[in-house]
């Protein structure tokens, strides 16, 4: 088991680094310092996102929400500003209500028990929906100067402190998971949750604080989108969604849970912030992009299945023509 | 063994990848990114979303005069209409270096850091069809004014009825500020011109068709003397249409208003809508890269100047903004010259 994660990894790094070499021999301009830094600033916000995914789909779940709440948190967010003038109390308002949006998730999903898919789906338009009650639909953009320091901001001259924040955010996230019983309590729910009850996991717990996880990263997400943009908007974040949940795939966390590192997932994540810059400045059209990042998540994992396929494929040849 | 056949397989693919890439923009690539030696001057524009008639209309008219004063011209944007995903392009236009960036702002506040950066960069910055905040670029490209526009319609009308009698206007929600400045403008236009038409109600479609259908139902009903209609949205517009057509009262009640030549190509032509009225698009488009040129130049617009093709546009030097001026009027007889 471990054995096929390591190489996915591996085969992911080397695609990684093809890529690059790749787009540096097509765009003079996109081997430099300036360039790389604001790759890894594009790629903070969903890259936080998928953090807080990669958790859910260990667990073997999914959340359809969490561009919602990123959403819905830029919103708390300026209102929480408008009537307390204090910034930080506001910041913080905004990741209590992803935190609580994430709980609301996982009792219904742990405590309830219906599928994570459903459950999601539905509070994606919920919390979307609160979003949209609250701001009544529209932008709302009076933050002080001093908001636009997580988003715009830059540390030691010249690296964006989003990038900082992702940084220790997948550090922290990849920390809880290899390191502490929590951890390991998530990876024996996704591999089989009933044999991790017998073992005495108390599935429905791991699964409430895994989902108030996802909604705090979203959170914060929301909250440097929004600083990044200078505006709060209901539909900040919608865009990352399925991004964050296909870089996680991409990553190398198995979609039936039980495994995944956030080594993958900030790779997966890379690969997709790289080709989007890549594309970008070779000039190849936006809609051209989505063909190719949909190819390279389909070649990815074709390759890192392999040996599967291959496995398939004697089968057949043996039953057929034996 | 198994993993050479890996690598194998994924230098394969990279090659593909590259083939690609190398082909799918073989046209500009080479020369698009300025990093290197070529001393062509690139000028980017960033529709809010690519694939809309509207800005690829827009794009064409730009494109032509962009081959003509022999700049790189690159068109680009996001696939949704979405701020986000627009600032990170404006982000990657930065660091190809290109040389003019000409934006229509999806939200004026959220674009305005990126904008800011670009300008302290060196690029020659310029917004076009939607503003940012004035100081985050050099120059807003702007297709009229409320005035030009709330008195144009307010013309249309009279031309249509004819100098006297009830007309009623067909809003889109009452208190949508655009149009609540348009018929400022429309009444004050009335009121010296026009001493003779009398509005006889303001009716609000909130932005949805079957609603506008429904209010004209009703206005039809309501004011038996009504000759006229101004509908200011594009979509308030065909929806008055189509009522027109079914109460059966073409050619008794007159409309004019504010749609896009796709919209009511099919009303024009029945008679059920007198003219739709927007801006000529390409023009704006071809506007925007004349002024690029004319920034590249070190050379400030002046107030009236004389554009080709456009003809005369006003500058207004305090917020360093350029009024393409009298709006377009689509009718039965050109509305087939326009796919927007």
């Amino acid at each position: 088991m471990i054995g096929i994660k390591r190489s996915h990894e591996l085969i992911l790094l080397l695609f990684f680094i093809g890529l690059i070499i790749i787009m540096s021999l097509l765009a003079p301009s996109f081997l430099t310092i300036n360039n790389l830094l604001s790759v890894t600033q594009q790629m903070s916000e969903f890259g936080i996102l998928a953090l807080g995914v990669t958790v859910i789909i260990i667990t073997s779940g999914i959340d359809l929400s969490v561009g919602s709440i990123a959403g819905l948190t830029t919103i708390v967010i300026a209102m929480s500003y408008g009537w307390s003038g204090s910034l930080v109390a506001a910041i913080l308002l905004g990741i209590l209500a992803g935190a609580l949006c994430g709980a609301f998730n996982g009792v219904l999903i742990a405590k309830i028990g219906v599928p994570p898919m459903l459950v999601t789906l539905g509070t994606m338009t919920f919390f979307n929906g609160i979003a949209l009650v609250l701001s009544k639909g529209n932008a709302i953009s009076d933050f002080p100067e001093e908001f636009y320091f997580a988003g715009q901001g830059y540390l030691f001259g010249n690296i964006p402190v989003q990038t900082v924040i992702f940084l220790v955010l997948a550090i922290l996230t990849s920390l809880l998971l290899s390191k502490t019983p929590w951890g390991r309590r998530v990876y024996a729910v996704g591999n089989n949750s009933v044999a991790a009850v017998f073992s005495g996991v108390q599935v429905d717990k791991v699964l409430l604080y895994v989902y108030i996880f996802a909604g705090i990263m979203a959170a914060i997400s929301g909250w440097i989108i929004s600083s990044r943009v200078s505006t709060a908007r209901a539909d900040l974040g919608a865009v990352y969604l399925m991004q964050s949940i296909a870089a996680t795939v991409l990553g190398g966390t198995n979609i039936a849970g039980g495994s995944g590192t956030i080594f993958g997932t900030v790779i997966g994540v890379s690969v997709f912030a790289v080709l989007a810059n890549g594309l970008n400045l070779i000039g190849v059209s936006p809609f051209a992009q989505n063909l190719l990042m949909g190819l390279a998540l389909i070649v990815v994992l074709l390759i890192s299945n392999m040996s599967i396929i291959k496995r398939k494929i004697t089968i057949f040849i043996k039953l057929n023509f034996n | 063994m198994k993993a050479k056949k890996t690598v194998t397989m994924l230098l394969v693919f990279m090659f593909v990848a590259l083939l690609l890439t190398g082909c799918s923009s073989s046209s500009n690539a080479p020369k698009a990114d300025s990093g290197g030696k070529t001393d062509k001057k690139v000028v980017a524009m960033v529709p809010k979303v690519m694939g809309s008639p509207y800005f690829d209309t827009c794009a064409e008219g730009a494109k032509k005069v962009a081959a003509e004063f022999g700049f790189e011209f690159l068109y680009t944007g996001p696939t949704t209409a979405d701020a986000a995903q627009q600032v990170n392009i404006i982000q990657d236009l930065i660091n190809k270096k290109v040389d003019v960036l000409i934006v229509a702002a999806n939200d004026a506040q959220s674009v305005a850091p990126a904008l800011k950066k670009a300008k302290a960069a060196g690029i020659k910055v310029m917004t076009y069809d939607a503003d940012s905040t004035p100081d985050a670029r050099d120059l807003f490209i702007n297709q009229t004014t409320p005035e030009i526009l709330g008195r144009h319609i307010m013309d249309n009308v009279a031309k249509e009825i004819g100098g006297s009698g009830e007309y009623a206007i067909l809003t889109a929600s009452l208190t949508a500020s655009n149009q609540n400045v348009w018929i400022k403008w429309m009444k004050e236009q009335q009121a010296a011109k026009y001493p003779n038409i009398t509005l006889v109600t303001i009716a609000p479609s909130e932005e949805d068709q079957q609603k506008a259908f429904a209010q004209t139902q009703n206005l039809v009903k309501a004011y038996p003397n009504l000759k006229g209609i101004a509908a200011l949205s594009t979509v308030a517009e065909p929806g008055a249409a189509q009522a027109i057509e079914q109460l059966n009262v073409i050619g008794k009640i007159k409309l004019v208003g504010l749609a896009t030549p796709n919209g009511m190509r099919q009303y024009l032509k029945s008679g059920a809508a007198q003219s739709a009225t927007l801006w000529d698009v390409g023009k704006l488009g071809y506007l925007s890269m004349y002024m690029a040129k004319q920034l590249i130049d070190g050379k400030t617009p002046t107030d009236g100047m004389d554009v080709p093709t456009v003809g005369k546009v006003a500058y207004k030097a305090d917020n360093k903004e350029i009024i393409m001026g009298e709006p377009l009027d689509f009718t039965k007889e050109n509305v087939d010259t326009f796919n927007f």
